[in-house]
């Protein structure tokens, strides 16, 4: 059977069966009326396209949010990427704090040139006074490498 | 073209009242298994239920039968059913008299089958199975009988029914 009962077909088929003794289980009735309100809740609900464009709109805020950051807040110097879209006047602050930094450490490290050099010259003399105490003048002989 | 309001919970509840038991037969009749009428009528109120709006309001009967008609021709068809009735069988002379001699041993062989088969379900689910479909008791007076959850009734009849679905299936009876 391929298609379904034509309008008279069913009406005949209704007939003879309300002629018969219809029956049908006692908890049916519940059962679909359980189900039904689990329906009617869900519909009642309409919640779903609400909280999808909450989500979608809290997703874009946070991203723009995220986006402004990134911009906002200078990245640390020295790694050559500097905050972009700052002020004129946040750049030059930026650029003499760089400056002194640059000179704090040019003179630091000229600091401990210069100390090196001097504990070089310490070290050349401490080495001689010790070369010397070898020599044979010193002790009153021949130099040994004679 | 839709003239009705949505259907409400009482509205529905008369509707299964007035039509339950003629949409059961329906479908019992044109499937031939009684659980498989049971889902088919379920499934049958619950689209009356959603649809109800786009009912036009001419002969509700008619409609509702359509619905368990087709929605059990449709079963037939995706379930591959055997034995399904040719055009010239399904409408004519289908419809058995029922009430006769014949037809009450029948139905006496039946639930004593029934029984048979709940009794060999392992416990708790002969108990359940015998409740709900022998005894025809609610899930609500199951639930309170034996102080359980309602929900846990529900799992459980489901359970049964798929245990006796398989004896039956097993055996070859519809």
């Amino acid at each position: 059977m391929n298609d379904y009962p034509t309008e008279e077909e069913l009406n005949r088929m209704i007939e003879e069966l309300e002629r018969e003794q219809l029956y049908a289980p006692r908890h049916l009735k519940e059962d679909i009326l359980v189900k039904a309100r689990k329906i009617e809740k869900r519909r009642n609900k309409n919640v779903q396209p609400v909280s999808f464009r909450m989500y979608t709109l809290k997703m874009a805020v946070g991203m723009a949010a995220a986006v402004l950051l990134v911009f906002m807040i200078p990245a640390e110097s020295g790694n050559g990427f500097e905050g972009i879209g700052m002020t004129e006047g946040r750049w030059k602050a930026l650029e003499e704090r760089n400056l002194s930094e640059e000179k704090d450490r040019v003179s630091l490290d000229e600091r401990i040139m210069a100390r090196m050099d001097e504990k070089r010259e310490e070290a050349g003399k401490l080495f001689e006074k010790v070369g010397n105490l070898f020599r044979r003048e010193d002790l009153g002989g021949n130099d040994y490498e004679n | 073209m839709a003239t009705m309001t949505r259907c409400s919970e009482s509205r529905l509840a008369e509707l299964i009242d007035t039509y339950g038991k003629l949409v059961f037969s329906i479908c019992y009749k044109i499937t031939g298994d009684y659980f498989t009428a049971e889902d088919i009528t379920q499934e049958t109120f619950l689209s009356v239920f959603q649809k109800y709006e786009t009912f036009d309001g001419n002969n509700e009967k008619s409609w509702i039968c359509r619905i368990a008609t087709n929605k059990s021709i449709d079963f037939l068809r995706s379930a591959g059913r055997k034995g399904v009735p040719t055009e010239d069988e399904f409408f004519e002379g289908v419809v058995e008299k029922r009430g006769s001699p014949e037809d009450l041993c029948l139905e006496e062989e039946i639930k004593r089958d029934l029984e048979r088969r709940c009794e060999s379900l392992k416990p708790p689910y002969d108990e359940i199975a015998r409740d709900y479909y022998l005894l025809e008791k609610s899930v609500s007076e199951m639930a309170a009988e034996r102080k359980m959850n309602s929900k846990s009734i529900q799992t459980q009849v489901y359970r049964a029914r798929n245990m006796l679905r398989k004896l039956y299936g097993k055996e070859g009876l519809a």
